[in-house]
């Protein structure tokens, strides 16, 4: 996808912040709402940005030699909330709240949502907050862009059916 | 409704779920970390720099020669010399590679005993003798 070209590529190369800003700007939010539905807190998908940025920063060359930037950056913002969430997991639990996602708009909704396994809940995630297609997510998931699609049909008939729509 | 539609729906809704908006703080800090991250770099990078110009000037004090050498510009150092002052075999190829890629065009100002007037005359009798 090309819709969303890359800040200037040599500034990027070259580690200037401001280029990294334009980027934080075009893409913020995107990254935010991935990274909030794997880790559930607005706080720990703060975190995962902000690591991000970090590691792209680490690995510039290859940011600014990307081809897919949206694939590249929500690819790289999942394996810091992955990365986020795995820790905060091996934290005491007196740190933990009880609920482990923080309530959003809809709580029926969110509790459907975190019924999911995993790996639908993870597809939804990408194709709704990160926008990617299904050959983006295949790409992302290391998965067939068909395995993609698929998943996510099952996330949405289970939705359907936890929300009594059917099933 | 049909199956479809009510996907439909469910999938519209999910899509317009509130967001987080980014907030300008996290952009400030991640400026600021990038900002640090750079000026961190550019410190190693010039500490490299430095330590190899050292150790090239160190090791050139070290080198024999030096008589032979004065006034060529630069100076090819060549791995046998390293291995002489017992660099090892292993490194030597590549410290020459090194050193010569600095191009040290003098031998250390204290091996030379010699007045300047008399090293200068020195290069344009080799310059002129061939």
């Amino acid at each position: 996808m090309t819709d969303d070209p890359l800040p200037d590529r040599r500034a990027l190369a070259e580690g200037r912040a401001e280029a990294f800003a334009e980027l934080y700007d075009r893409h913020a939010a995107r990254m935010l709402a991935v990274a909030r539905a794997i880790t559930g807190r607005t706080a720990d998908a703060e975190d995962a940005v902000h690591q991000t940025f970090l590691e792209l920063y680490r690995s510039r060359g290859a940011l600014a030699s990307a081809r897919d930037e949206r694939a590249y950056l929500v690819r790289a913002v999942r394996h810091s909330a992955l990365r986020v969430r795995a820790r905060r997991r091996d934290e005491p639990m007196e740190r933990e709240p009880a609920t482990p996602r923080e309530p959003e708009g809809d709580p029926e909704l969110e509790h459907a949502l975190a019924s999911l396994p995993a790996e639908q809940r993870e597809v939804l995630a990408l194709k709704l907050d990160g926008e990617l297609t299904f050959e983006q997510i295949g790409a992302v998931l290391a998965i067939p862009a068909n395995t993609a699609a698929s998943r996510y049909r099952y996330a949405l008939e289970k939705l359907r059916a936890l929300r009594g729509g059917g099933g | 409704m049909k199956r479809d539609e009510e996907l439909e729906v469910l999938e519209a809704r999910l899509s317009a779920r509130e967001r987080i908006m980014p907030s300008s703080a996290l952009r400030q800090r991640i400026v600021l970390d990038l900002e640090r991250a750079r000026l961190r770099e550019r410190l190693t990078w010039l500490a490299a720099c430095a330590a190899v110009l050292l150790a090239t000037f160190a090791m050139r004090c070290a080198l024999p020669g030096s008589e032979a050498d004065r006034g060529r510009s630069p100076v090819v150092i060549d791995e046998r010399e390293l291995a002489g002052i017992g660099v090892p075999a292993v490194e030597a190829a590549r410290w020459a590679a090194v050193l010569n890629a600095a191009r040290i065009p003098i031998a250390a100002p204290w091996t030379d005993t010699r007045s300047n007037a008399s090293a200068s005359g020195d290069r344009k009798h080799e310059r002129g003798g061939g």
